[in-house]
């Protein structure tokens, strides 16, 4: 039998090591026994999204002069401190307009029946409101969690399909339920380097739903996000992140960056997080629409116009109580701006 | 991990008690030493994780009370880790039958140069060329596997281990340059 390589031998001891097996360096030959000496003490090295998540929270935490967090799993504590409701969410939205978030998904698709049945099965979703919408579709809106969806469209109404970074009680739960109803699996659930159990699944409408359930802290992840966050793949991330800091006032929290590539970031719009990664894969970059509360609608879609966002259309006061303008972004993502009317 | 003077320490240390977000520096400079210091103490990752980030927001948060007595910066860290290591092992002995490795407790200066020495290790990670370093994160970092790792630079297994092997040699030759 031909001699292994030193390479191959070298790999052999990283695996032992991973697996948490002891070796004796002093058998292996000098130049192994160096390298491995190497491999040993890079077991456990810091993951390179931690060390920049944390960089971006001690800045932010200066900059807002909030206290030392504490040690506790804040995960844990919100869940033990407020009452779940049957599908294990501990918080309750509320439906209030003018208590609404900044972003909210608006998820288009040929049949929405369909769709909201899914959502209710798969992720425990309770059905607020339904009616016909401006488009001549139809308009609802679900709460996840302590998260809206606005779900829209008709077989005329070109669909939207959307990604979304999904937190849930139980991902296993969760992941099997999506696939009862119909789903189909983009990745198994499994524990994630970043501090999550997640995995993905694909609707029968094309949206995907990253969802996850975190194990670790929340204070070292995801203590931005709520149960849904949108999650963008635009060709482009960082003309994208310039657009959404230039022109509807976002502010980038953190990135993750291999080489030139974006891999993940996250960027703050008012009260809410969005999430994006360069497109990567063909399913990708999967525009889609985002209802967005802001102050000033006005000046807002100004705002967005300059920062290189096509109008489609201007500021106007809409019977169902908000002013709205619809701009779309150099990515074919369309942002719904609104502000409700007064009185 | 580039090394700074001294003086150099000093100057960040009082721009920073100034301008807290000068803070980002004296972070730059010090995360891998606080967190192989943590590492060495604590196995678990996650654990390893939320201490470190502990270590950070404290000595942010009590910058203004530092005092420059001719001690390095790090040392003031590792006192708040181990400070915070020790509490971490009470908490979980009050709540389990758990017994306290007091052995652990003590940190003597061959340990300091283990720590430094791998602080330097991690360090050097971050200025491998982009393939090496890639594989390196991906294999020690977030534990994949040789074939995982494949997978997703969608390349030969027998590459991505010649990846490992030239990586952990450009690190074992920076380590020598010191």
């Amino acid at each position: 039998m031909a001699e292994r390589s030193i390479i191959d031998q070298l790999d052999d001891a990283v695996a032992a090591m991973a697996e948490g097996r002891q070796l004796d360096l002093t058998n292996l030959e000098p130049e192994l026994s160096v390298l491995a000496g190497v491999a040993q003490d890079l077991i456990g090295l810091p993951r390179e999204m931690f060390k920049s998540e944390l960089r971006q929270q001690l800045i932010r935490r200066d900059s807002m002069s909030s206290p030392v967090p504490q040690l506790e799993d804040k995960f844990t504590q919100e869940r033990s401190a407020k009452k779940s409701d049957d599908a294990g969410y501990v918080k309750e939205p509320e439906m209030r307009r003018e208590n609404r978030r900044a972003v909210t998904p608006y998820i288009t698709v040929h049949q929405p029946a369909e769709l909201i049945d899914f959502l209710i099965h798969a992720f425990g979703a309770i059905e607020h409101f339904r009616a016909t919408g401006t488009a001549g579709g139809m308009h609802a809106e679900l709460s996840i969690g302590d998260s809206i969806v606005m779900i829209g469209g008709a077989e005329h109404i070109e669909p939207k399909p959307t990604a979304i970074h999904l937190y849930v009680p139980d991902v296993d739960q969760a992941y099997e339920r999506a696939l009862e109803a119909g789903a189909r699996s983009l990745m198994p659930v499994a524990d994630q380097p970043y501090g999550e159990r997640s995995g993905g699944v694909e609707d029968v409408h094309g949206n995907r739903w990253y969802i996850a359930t975190p194990f670790v802290p929340l204070q070292t992840i995801a203590k931005d996000l709520h149960t849904v966050t949108v999650y963008f793949h635009p060709i482009g991330a960082q003309r994208f992140i310039d657009f959404v800091t230039n022109g509807l006032g976002g502010e980038e929290l953190m990135r993750h960056q291999e080489g030139e590539m974006i891999m993940h970031a996250k960027v703050q719009i008012g009260d809410s997080v969005i999430e994006l990664g360069e497109a990567r894969y063909p399913s990708q970059p999967l525009p889609t629409a985002i209802y967005l509360y802001v102050d000033d609608v006005d000046a807002m879609y100004e705002q967005a116009l300059k920062a290189g966002g096509i109008s489609m259309l201007a500021p106007t006061d809409q019977a169902y109580g908000d002013r709205n303008a619809w701009v779309k972004d150099p990515f074919d993502n369309v942002w719904y701006i609104a502000s409700p009317l007064r009185g | 991990m580039s090394q700074v003077t001294e003086s150099e320490e000093r100057l960040l240390i009082e721009a920073a008690q100034n301008d807290p977000s000068r803070f980002a520096e004296l972070y730059e400079q010090n995360f891998h030493r606080v967190y192989a210091y943590v590492a060495r103490r604590v196995r678990d990752r996650a654990e390893t994780q939320d201490l470190t980030a502990h270590v950070f927001h404290q000595a942010l948060a009590n910058l203004g009370k530092f005092k420059w007595k001719g001690s390095p910066f790090a040392a003031w860290l590792y006192r708040i880790a181990s400070n915070a290591i020790a509490d971490q092992a009470k908490r979980k002995v009050r709540e389990s039958s758990e017994q306290p490795n007091t052995a652990a407790e003590t940190t003597t200066a061959t340990d300091l140069e283990k720590v430094e020495r791998r602080a330097r290790l991690f360090g050097a990670v971050e200025k491998l060329p982009d393939d090496q370093r890639r594989v390196i994160l991906m294999r020690f970092a977030d534990e994949k596997s040789i074939r995982q790792i494949a997978d997703e630079l969608g390349r030969s297994e027998g590459a991505v281990k010649q990846l490992q092997f030239r990586g952990l040699e450009n690190l074992r030759n920076r380590l020598n340059e010191k």
